[in-house]
């Protein structure tokens, strides 16, 4: 028996398909999107992270242009910053592929040009976030934020005390550099889609606060020494000390 | 019983009887078989008629008379539903609507047309077998089946390259041209540019004890162009093994006696070392990898590795939502060919030690049809390549056979130009005192109609019936020396061709036939013969190699980890240049972006190859009008002054020069602005100014307006579209307004 012509079958066909695939997608993405709830039993995760191997003097920036607004007094490479007991600055923590917890918060960042550098050099927000980026400078700088294989923007600042807002939606980690010849200006920025990330300060130290029992990949980042990790259990209301090491 | 009938008399009238009755069941029988099994057409015309409602009174034979053609067809007499769109699906295949009815019966009208044309067959006949052959040996025009069909749109199109439902054809034709086929067998009256390399000179390229073993075996060494085999069997039977080794020691021998003398510039051979390290950053950086692999065909060294998760870098691999842009290496999983040109892996082993560095001051000088560009390299820069290619080489220099040593035994260098001659290898590269026009095999501009009776078939012979037109040329295509041919020699080399290779030359051979076509049906190529040049210039040159076109990513590019060093798109450059810029530029290109590292070569175009590359290049971009100056819109000095206020407010002077010879420093980081006028299309500029990364992705030209906001509100009332429109007609009249002098043009040598 036949109800359809064999191209209105064929259609139909097509079209189940079709919405199978995008239901699949769909449910896809629903499980990994990270999805804000009430946590029960959520504990701190604290810790430290230290740099055992020898720190070298930080390499001298050499300034090749626009002297006269950039500064004539010398700067350093921020790259790696060493702190007492040998805590590790900067390095950002982050709960690997988390997809509950407690809710975003969202403050507002700015991201400055002053003295042709960028203000902070490596700073970590929510999805959401709106980031200011100002120039201070009286040159042209632009901020050119990358994530690895595609532009996130790119915004030219010829004003003093320009400043442009943008609502950061992608996460990741981005490379923020300024074409403008200014070679040398370089940061970073973590943008995570999950409350659950920080950075470690100048003594090496990190807390992150509320996560829910379970068990995870802890991450490290660190823009010289690379990636690191270690597994993270959390038992309800039991807070942790934990300690990561780059040699 | 009557008494006046005898018994004998009785015994007749009841013969006499069965006779009538059997006559009577013969003429009934007679009638049913004319009309049935004599006839089957009447019944497809009765099902037909059926199907359509019709009165039987529909059942007649059906014609299709074209005079122009010579052609009467009465194939609609089963093929009755041909071109009525009606007759889809349903259980009979015979009056089914032809499956291309929509393209191909559009374009050729089924009373214009008729089927033979082609189909072929016999137009006349009304059963299958005499109509569609071959199931009848005297037939000689079978149908053309499958992808044979295609054959026959050779007969009327110029060109198939762009025929939809002719790309089996257009393979073959293709595959016609790039094996050098024509080198050997004529066409046409053209003798096209043949396809191996010039040996005029080539004592001074390759080593001797390389050439003949390349001679006796030659690799496959990349996907396109290969020197065939012309002694297949030497590699089971001995004797034709010691046969292949006498001919090519004789075959060397005249090449290396005959060689001509060529004058070497530089006599300086490779030196590794320091040079060889700086040989390697220009072989990495200059564009090389573009077309020639390192590698023995497949090359996996990279400059940048695109940066993919899981890639192991820390950046890559922090997860978020990352979309790769159509600029980024990730993407562009579409490349060309790797191994567009020879690889350079082992060239120790193969070349002279002078020759690289001679023969990259101007391949032309060397061989005059050298397809590869000259690559724009100074003096020292061709000697450190050489250097750095010659110190890559693992494997030892062959010796040089005795035979192949002056003075040569002048009895041997003649036997040499015997084979050259029997081989026809002046087929396909230029051989001193061989004339240009040598054509060692049979013509086939008639092949296609060749009488299967007449051909070679393959041993042992295929039954009657199957020796087909079709089956032999395969077999001739697949095996060129495994057929019988008795005391013939056979001489073809083999081209180690795969199944699907010999199917598409054998169409496309197959529509080869001398045949009157009137001018009414002939068709040309959409374009036009300059578009054609253009695409095959496009092709043979290997602008995508380099260079974004067409969906098709260039080899190199997956070298570049930032799109904006890697060479730009030539869908955008079609958009973005003015076509008569774009001229110029193919003929000498100049270098615009002094910081790039790869460099355009010179293509040697002549004037009328770089309008046709230009006329498509724009035609691609969506752009009419070929090479006429772009309209330029004057400005009033005080709109101009205006303009110049806001390029200073804008700081663009940062990053651009406005006036050539002028900032050093700021040239290092974007095109010299002084160009404009004559380079870019000021529609385009108007789009990139407003969101650089949309046009370009991966451009380092940052937004100056985003979300419609000015940084600069006190101009023209802060009114974006007025700014970006000041900003495009100061540019565009820069080198008409007082900015300086404007000294002429110096052309940094061996700059991109
Ligand atoms: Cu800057």
């Amino acid at each position: 028996m036949q109800f359809f012509g064999e191209r209105a079958q064929k259609t139909l066909i097509l079209v189940v398909i079709l919405v199978a695939i995008a239901l699949a997608s769909l449910l896809a993405t629903v499980a990994l999107a990270y999805t804000p709830g009430p946590v029960v039993g959520g504990a701190a995760v604290r810790g430290i992270v230290k740099f055992t191997g020898p720190v070298p003097a930080p390499a001298k920036l050499d300034i090749i242009k626009d002297p006269e607004v950039c500064g004539t007094e010398p700067k350093f490479d921020e790259s790696l910053q060493v702190g007492a007991g040998q805590g590790l600055a900067n390095v950002v923590v982050y709960i690997e592929k988390i997809d509950k917890g407690r809710a975003l918060t969202t403050a507002k960042a700015e991201l400055d040009n002053r003295h042709c550098r960028f203000v902070p050099h490596l700073q970590a927000f929510a999805t959401g976030t709106e980031l200011a980026v100002k120039n201070s400078d009286g040159v042209l700088h632009n901020t050119h934020i990358r994530l690895p294989n595609s532009d996130v923007f790119n915004y030219a600042l010829p004003e003093k005390g320009q400043v442009i807002k943008k609502k950061m939606t992608r996460a990741g980690l981005m490379k923020v550099g300024c074409d403008a010849g200014h070679v040398w200006m370089g940061a970073w920025i973590a943008v995570f889609d999950h409350p659950y990330f920080a950075i470690s300060d100048k003594d090496g130290k990190f807390s992150l606060a509320d996560v829910p029992p379970g068990q995870y990949n802890l991450m490290f980042w660190h823009e010289k020494l690379g990636k690191g990790s270690q597994q993270l259990t959390v038992q309800p209301g039991a807070a942790q000390d934990l300690t990561q090491v780059y040699k | 019983m009557p008494p006046f009938l005898a018994d004998e008399q009785r015994n007749y009238k009841i013969i006499f009887m069965i006779l009538s009755v059997s006559l009577a069941l013969a003429a009934v029988w007679a009638f049913f078989d004319e009309d049935v099994t004599r006839r089957p057409w009447k019944q497809w015309q009765r099902l037909y008629a059926q199907l359509l409602d019709h009165g039987a009174d529909q059942v007649a034979v059906a014609q299709l008379v074209v005079p122009e053609l010579q052609v009467v067809d009465r194939c609609t007499t089963c093929h009755a539903g041909i071109d009525n769109p009606a007759m889809v699906g349903g259980n009979h295949k015979v009056l089914q609507v032809h499956p291309q009815r929509d393209t191909l019966l559009k374009h050729h009208p089924s009373l214009q047309f008729g089927c033979t044309p082609c189909h072929r067959g016999q137009g006349l006949a009304l059963t299958e077998g005499t109509a569609h052959g071959p199931g009848d040996p005297h037939w000689l025009e079978p149908l053309l089946r499958g992808p044979y069909v295609q054959a026959s749109c050779l007969g009327c199109h110029a060109a198939t390259e762009h025929l939809a439902g002719a790309e089996i054809l257009a393979k073959g034709k293709q595959l016609f041209t790039e094996l050098g086929c024509a080198g050997c067998h004529a066409i046409g009256p053209e003798a096209p540019p043949r396809r191996g390399p010039s040996l005029v000179h080539v004592a001074q390229k390759l080593l001797p004890g390389y050439m003949v073993t390349w001679i006796a075996n030659p690799e496959k060494r990349r996907a396109r162009y290969q020197m065939p085999q012309f002694w297949p069997k030497a590699a089971t039977d001995p004797s034709e093994a010691t046969r292949r080794d006498r001919e090519v020691l004789a075959i060397a021998a005249y090449l290396l006696e005959k060689s001509e003398a060529w004058p070497m510039a530089s006599a300086a051979t490779a030196v590794a070392g320091e040079r060889a390290a700086l040989g390697k950053a220009l072989f990495d950086q200059v564009g090389c990898r573009g077309c020639h692999a390192l590698g023995g065909g497949r090359d996996t060294v990279r400059i940048a590795e695109p940066k993919a998760a899981g890639s192991g870098d820390a950046w890559a691999d922090f997860g978020g939502n990352d979309a790769p842009g159509d600029a980024s290496p990730v993407a562009l999983a579409a490349a060309a060919t790797i191994d567009f040109a020879p690889p350079l892996g082992e060239v120790a082993s193969r070349l002279q030690p002078g020759f690289i560095a001679n023969w990259l001051r101007d391949p032309s000088q060397y061989w005059r049809e050298a397809r590869m560009p000259t690559p724009r390299l100074v003096e020292g820069e061709t000697l450190y390549i050489q250097s750095y290619l010659h110190s890559v080489a693992t494997l030892p220099v062959p010796p040089t056979p005795a035979a192949l040593a002056t003075p040569r035994d002048p009895k041997l260098v003649e036997q040499g130009l015997k084979l050259i001659t029997v081989y026809g290898c002046a087929g396909c590269h230029e051989i001193p005192g061989f004339a240009t026009d040598a054509r060692p095999g049979p013509d086939l501009a008639d092949y296609g109609s060749k009488d299967p009776r007449d051909m070679l078939q393959p041993t042992p012979p295929p039954p009657r019936h199957q020796r087909t037109w079709e089956r032999a040329t395969e077999a001739k295509l697949l095996a060129p020396q495994a057929l019988s041919a008795g005391t013939i020699k056979l001489v073809m080399p083999d081209y180690g061709l795969q199944p699907e290779q010999v199917q598409a030359l054998a169409v496309f051979l197959r529509g080869l036939r001398s045949q009157t076509i009137p001018a009414a049906y002939r068709a040309e190529p959409a374009g036009g013969q300059a578009r054609l040049q253009a695409e095959n210039l496009i092709q043979e040159r290997g602008c995508q190699q380099c260079h974004q076109l067409r969906g098709l990513n260039g080899a190199i590019l997956r070298y570049y980890e930032q799109a904006h060093l890697a060479p730009p798109s030539l869908d955008v450059a079609g958009k973005r240049l003015q076509p008569q810029w774009m001229f110029s530029y193919l003929l000498e290109p100049a270098p615009v972006r002094p910081w790039l590292q790869v460099r355009m070569p010179q293509f040697r175009f002549t004037p009328a190859e770089a309008e046709n590359v230009t006329a498509w290049l724009a035609e691609n971009a969506g752009k009419a009008g070929g090479l006429r100056p772009m309209p330029i819109h004057a400005v009033s000095p005080q709109r101009a002054e205006m303009g110049a206020h806001l390029f200073e407010r804008l700081k663009c002077v940062t990053c651009h020069r406005l006036v050539r010879g002028d900032g050093v420093e700021t040239a290092q980081l974007a095109p010299d602005l002084g160009l404009a006028r004559q380079r870019l299309d000021p529609a385009w500029v108007r789009n990139f100014i407003e969101d650089p990364g949309k046009v370009l992705p991966g451009t380092k030209m940052p937004q100056f307006f985003p979300d419609g906001q000015s940084p600069t509100p006190d101009v023209l009332g802060g009114n974006v579209a007025a700014q970006m429109e000041l900003l495009v007609d100061y540019l565009m009249n820069l080198g008409l307004l007082p900015v300086g002098a404007e000294p002429p043009a110096p052309v940094r040598k061996g700059a991109p």
